[in-house]
């Protein structure tokens, strides 16, 4: 079957919006390739070899007035009619698009017929692009992407939280020094509201720091949790790997994995994992080549 | 612990107050370039000095509790280093002598209160 491969309306809200507010003319293609009337079959097998493209429209004064599929070329060898002139087999009524309609339309256009492509008109209808399946998909990649990182941005502020109690996370990117530190910072001014000793602040935000700045150091990108009640502060840091081949020569004080330009600007020491250790109360780390390494950090409030 | 006041430091080095922040005391002191080794430092009230002319450099001394940054080497600050110290609230200031020679007049400062 030709169906589309999902239901915009059974999509997520965000999908379903966007395939309202995209215009056909928004996706479609606008390099089209025409024949007119007096070309032969052949003519049209040229085309579509020499461009790879299934479907031909034919244009009589840029109007549009048929399409050539691949189905109609084989009926052509099949029935031996492939140096005709394609005027007497072309169907009038194609079936088109308008370049205003929004794409949640042209999707139900693949589902209702059993073509790949349609051309699309203009208001004065003229001829002006193509549309395929493959066309919409494209599209709609690339504007989710914009979407999410839209939304990427939005995350870094922290949720509200009550009296002694704090869930916060952070999205930590790979390379970001432009924004390093600003998890730690944030960790930071919600602990200060919250009136936690200056001792045990500047304890989780060494800490926090630290992971911080492993993860945009070494990782390919993560986040920091960072968790109160009346007890405990738990910072959990985890990324998406590449994974840490040997935690035992990671955790040496000295030893660094980070390149020149990184030691340049000051970090690199090879003190980071050491470090968060010796600020925590408790401490684990789990590692392995190819996954997600995970650091969880405790610091007790009630423990000077 | 001796204590330095702002004043008392500005006075001495003649350096300049590029961001105002929320304490103008300190009572330690550690100089370094190196963010890792800052951030092993476990002291409270601290003056950074450093030549190191970044916004991460001020990140780090906030989240050791410093109260004060000091740029040494006539480094010119970068705008988004200011703007770190503007958002942590702690006081930036910038000289033109060399890290040796901020260490040292601070130094001879700080030590004779001791």
């Amino acid at each position: 079957m030709n169906q589309f491969p999902f239901n915009p309306k059974d999509s997520p809200q965000i999908i379903h919006e966007l395939l309202l507010r995209m215009k056909v003319k928004d996706a479609m293609s606008r390099k089209i390739h025409t024949v007119s009337k007096k070309n032969t079959f052949r003519d049209v097998q040229h085309i579509m070899r020499e461009h790879k493209i299934s479907g031909v429209p034919v244009v009589e004064h840029d109007r549009l007035v048929g399409i050539i599929s691949l189905d109609d070329l084989i009926r052509a060898f099949d029935n031996n009619y492939v140096e005709d002139k394609i005027e007497k087999y072309i169907t009038k009524d194609v079936v088109y698009l308008e370049e205003e309609m929004p794409l949640a339309i042209a999707i139900s256009y693949f589902n209702k017929y059993p073509f790949r492509r349609f051309p699309v008109i203009s208001k004065n209808k003229k001829l002006v692009g193509i549309l395929t399946s493959r066309d919409i998909l494209v599209k709609l990649i690339s504007e989710l992407d914009k979407e999410i990182s839209a939304l990427e941005e939005k995350i870094t502020v922290p949720p509200v939280s009550i009296d002694n109690e704090l869930n916060a996370d952070f999205l930590v990117k790979r390379y970001d020094f432009e924004n390093a530190g600003n998890a730690s910072s944030s960790v930071k001014r919600l602990l200060e509201e919250k009136n936690i000793s200056p001792k045990i602040i500047r304890r989780v935000g060494i800490i926090t720091f630290e992971l911080e700045m492993n993860i945009i150091i070494h990782s390919l990108g993560g986040k920091i949790i960072v968790n109160m009640d009346p007890e405990k502060i738990t910072i959990i840091a985890k990324d998406r790997g590449p994974g840490i081949p040997n935690i035992e020569l990671a955790m040496e004080e000295g030893f660094s994995t980070a390149n020149e330009w990184i030691r340049n600007i000051g970090f690199g020491a090879g003190m980071g994992l050491p470090n968060v250790k010796r600020f925590s109360d408790e401490f684990e780390i789990q590692s392995e080549v190819g996954k997600k390494t995970v650091v969880k950090s405790i610091v007790y409030l009630n423990k000077e | 612990m001796p204590e330095l006041k702002l004043k008392e430091i500005v006075n001495t080095i003649h350096c300049n107050i590029i961001t105002e922040g929320e304490k103008d005391f300190i009572e330690n002191i550690v100089a370094s370039s190196l963010i890792s080794d800052v951030l092993i430092v476990d002291k409270e009230n601290i003056l950074l000095i450093t030549n190191l002319a970044s916004p991460q450099i001020v990140r780090t001394a906030d989240m050791i509790g410093a109260n004060m940054v000091l740029l040494t080497n006539g480094k010119v600050v970068p705008e988004d280093m200011h703007k770190a110290a503007k958002e942590v609230k702690i006081y930036l200031l910038q000289t033109d002598l060399m890290l040796f020679e901020a260490c040292y007049k601070i130094g001879k400062l700080y030590f004779e209160k001791k």
